[in-house]
């Protein structure tokens, strides 16, 4: 009984938390475009600690840490919608394709997946990167070839699970033709599950693209990303402008934390196992 | 029941977290504190004879001259036929004197007979011939095309024969560190024996240098025996520094406001040059860099129009003080204020104006309004890459760019390897360097013949009258002569490789070279420095002491 009254609290703290953290994402999204882009320039206010006119000082060039932090994030989440989305449609492709297209479809489908997933993501990203040339085009690419592969074996055994239910086989029966079967039952049913992993994918690949920009693959330094603010600031830490690297870090994670349990919340309340809670 | 141990199992990482955080912060703590006992039961109260360097990363050159060791700064570890002393004038070295021909062909060198390397070999007038034949065999990092013949004659004498009169060649002759013939091959950088005051006793690339007092040198003992030089980064070098543990580091001028106890800064003004290199042909072209083929040339950087503009536009103080924080001066060309720079090349900058007035005689209008000059359909915007290592031309990056802006250039920058740049840079901006104690780079920058030539005329610029005056230069016989045709070159009233001319480099400043020293240190007195803060500081070496 216990639990059943406990499960509806949690949902409600649950539809609470959700729409912080929308509202929280929503905000920077507001503020990146509000923020004008001249605060980006270069001034004489450098080296500014943290004041009411620069919430969150400014650089050794000048430059005001919130509107780039804001227009960083914007940057992070531009890309993370765009190279999840990407990963998302491989791993459709590939997930569905080997679970419908036969065995030997199948058996080079998993080989790929085992060696995607054998390789260190990081050196795999990276070299991904390197080779496409770097820039928003190297990290797109690197990040989506190396993140569809989890998701994909799902997708492949949530449609060779269904393959053979009454359904569809009836449905075959009547002669629809295979891509009529995909769009018509297939999709559909592996839809929750796309849209669960699109959104735990977001924060991943957030961070990932930080990391590369960190590295300082591709992005010009012009550009405003979280991972090169970290990686610029990091020369800066031993003259002690804490600043630099403190604002912009944690936000990174708030924001990376709001998708992260957005994500986690949504496949809670959807999954049938646990939405009656 | 599900929900709750969700919840528990998110915040178990914060804690973990936390701990780790916590058991970093105190690794590092009781780290340095090791570190600074070390150092200081290191420094006996008696007369120090030990140096602790932090001066950069040194990954010029590693003591071979065939790998480039000579571009900056050779004098601690070897020896050349002449030097140059803090008053710029040239000084017998390993040669007692020098003797010009007439007609600027013949060099002769009576050698000094005491000389010796550091594994107590004489240092012979063959050692002198191997060496400089091997280099114009080489022909990559020094052009010795010119010399015709070295002999080796009675008293231990060096005559070199040049095809032709060469005005810079006296300048080589202080950069070229003599290796033994009996010991030079390939692994030299491994084990360099020279004839300088140190000696490498160890050599790990990319952690420490450690040097020796070499008890063969001829020259005046130094106090410091013991040279270590930590290869540290910028900002690492500042925190050694900090810890104590060195006793001379290098700092950017973003770092110079920086205090450090029992420390002082020491400002030197140099040479050291840094501008904006530009492609002056169309892409589509190929080329070399050094001894690599690569792909050259940029459709928006090839107009002069864009180039001139740059050079009258930016505004070169606010350059200073936006990225070197003031520490440094203007600069027009690669050698202001040397005896060969020519004064008609200082323009008034930062003129907006002019520069739109040019890009608009040039062809460049923003007909569509976005802030960006447009010209046959080409926007000019073109990518600029700089040094990623490099703080200071990440920054002076950064700043051109800002300014650019504001005349309508929209230039992205891109931090980059060195040999990264090498393999692109024929295509795009550079924020290149330089500067000499002599005039020789006036020409390897701007001469023709130096097109595919190691890094050289990186911008494969051509300008027949310009070549003309260069040639003219470099063969003179006196060096007044000579540097009426340096002048010339730069801006003869028409045309020149200055900003003013066909500006293949827009040059914007000298860089002031700044170190955090103890300050009972005493360095002597500095020439003005040369391009690379690593090595401009040991010209002087011996001269260096400690006071009480």
């Amino acid at each position: 009984m216990q639990g059943v009254q406990e499960g509806l609290n949690v949902r409600k703290k649950m539809i609470l938390l959700l729409a912080f953290s929308s509202g929280f994402l929503l905000v920077i999204l507001f503020l990146s475009f509000w923020l004008s882009n001249d605060n980006l320039r270069l001034s004489s206010a450098k080296n500014l600690a943290p004041n009411l006119e620069h919430l969150f000082g400014t650089d050794w060039l000048g430059r005001d840490m919130f509107t780039r932090t804001i227009k960083g994030l914007r940057l992070s989440l531009a890309l993370g919608a765009f190279t999840s989305l990407l990963s998302v449609i491989i791993a459709t492709l590939m997930g569905v394709c080997a679970a419908t297209f036969g065995r030997t479809v199948d058996a080079v489908i998993s080989w790929l997946i085992d060696l995607f997933i054998g390789m260190p993501h990081l050196v795999f990203m990276v070299l991904i990167c390197f080779i496409a040339g770097g820039g928003v085009y190297g990290i797109v690419l690197g990040i989506s070839l190396t993140h569809w592969t989890a998701l994909a074996r799902l997708v492949r055994s949530e449609v060779l699970q269904i393959k053979n239910v009454e359904y569809i086989q009836i449905s075959k029966s009547y002669g629809k033709s295979a891509w009529f079967i995909a769009r018509k039952h297939i999709l559909p049913f592996i839809f929750p599950q796309l849209m669960i992993g699109f959104l735990l994918m977001f924060p991943h690949v957030i961070l990932h693209e930080a990391a590369l920009t960190f590295l300082g693959f591709g992005l010009s330094p012009q550009t405003p990303a979280v991972g090169i603010i970290l990686s610029e600031a990091m020369s800066h830490i031993s003259t002690g402008k804490w600043w630099l690297v403190v604002f912009p870090g944690v936000l990174l994670v708030g924001v990376i934390k709001s998708f992260d349990s957005i994500g986690e919340k949504l496949r809670i309340l959807m999954e049938p196992s646990s939405a009656n809670e | 029941m599900n929900m709750k141990r969700k919840k528990q199992i998110w915040t178990l990482p914060y804690g973990v977290w936390v701990v780790c955080a916590l058991l970093f912060l105190a690794g590092c703590g009781s780290d340095s504190k090791v570190q600074e006992s070390l150092s200081a039961s290191q420094n006996p109260s008696t007369i120090k004879t030990d140096l602790v360097l932090a001066v950069g990363k040194m990954d010029g050159g590693q003591f071979d001259p065939k790998k480039g060791w000579g571009m900056t700064q050779i004098r601690l570890t070897h020896s050349s036929l002449l030097a140059i002393d803090s008053d710029l004038n040239f000084i017998g070295d390993l040669a007692k004197s020098y003797n010009i021909s007439e007609d600027g062909l013949t060099w002769t060198f009576p050698l000094r007979e005491e000389a010796k390397f550091s594994n107590g070999e004489q240092v012979s007038a063959e050692d002198v011939k191997f060496t400089y034949e091997m280099l114009k065999e080489d022909g990559i990092k020094f052009d010795l095309s010119f010399v015709k013949q070295i002999e080796v004659t009675e008293g231990n004498t060096v005559v070199i024969r040049l095809n032709e009169p060469r005005s810079t060649f006296v300048s080589q002759l202080t950069e070229i560190g003599i290796v033994p013939k009996a010991h030079y091959d390939d692994q030299y950088s491994q084990n360099p024996i020279g004839s300088g005051p140190y000696k490498v006793v160890q050599y790990d690339d990319g952690q420490q240098v450690i040097l020796e007092y070499n008890p063969y040198w001829y020259g005046k003992e130094p106090q410091f025996k013991k040279l270590t030089f930590l290869l540290l980064a910028e900002d690492a070098s500042l925190a050694a520094a900090k810890a104590g543990q060195a006793d001379i580091v290098y700092v950017p001028p973003t770092f110079a406001n920086q205090k450090v106890d029992g420390m002082t800064l020491r400002t030197y003004e140099s040479i050291d040059s840094r501008g904006i290199m530009m492609p002056t042909v169309p892409s589509g072209g190929k080329g070399m860099t050094n001894g690599n083929e690569v792909n050259i040339g940029n459709d928006v950087t090839s107009d002069l129009a864009i180039r001139q503009a740059l050079n009258i536009g930016l505004d070169r103080q606010k350059l200073l003080d936006v990225a070197l924080d003031g520490h440094g001066k203007k600069a027009f060309c690669l050698c202001d204020n040397m005896p060969w720079f020519n004064e008609k090349t200082i323009v008034e900058d930062g003129d907006i104006q002019s520069a739109q007035k040019i890009l608009a005689e040039g062809g460049w209008v923003d007909t569509n309004k976005d802030g960006v000059v447009e010209k046959n359909g080409r926007k000019a915007e073109f990518d600029m890459y700089f040094s990623s290592s490099d703080q200071l031309r990440s920054d002076l990056a950064l700043a051109v760019a800002d300014q650019a802006k504001e005349f309508g250039i929209k230039i992205n920058t891109i931090g980059a390897t060195w040999d990264e740049i090498y393999l692109k840079g024929k295509t795009a901006a550079v924020v290149w360097g330089g500067g000499r104690h002599h005039p020789h780079q006036l020409f390897s920058m701007n001469s023709s013949e130096r097109m595919n030539n190691g890094i050289d005329n990186m911008s494969n610029y051509r300008n027949p009258k310009v070549d003309e005056y260069l040639k003219k230069a470099l063969n003179a016989t006196s060096q007044e002569e000579a540097n009426k045709y340096w002048k010339l070159a730069q801006w003869d009233g028409t045309t020149g490789f200055s900003g003013k001319g066909d500006a293949p480099i827009v040059w914007l400043m000298r860089v002031d070279h700044l170190y955090l020293a103890n300050e009972k240190l005493n360095l002597g007195k500095q020439p003005v420095h040369s391009h690379g803060h690593e090595w401009a500081l040991f010209g002087n070496v011996t001269e260096w002491s400690w006071d009480k």
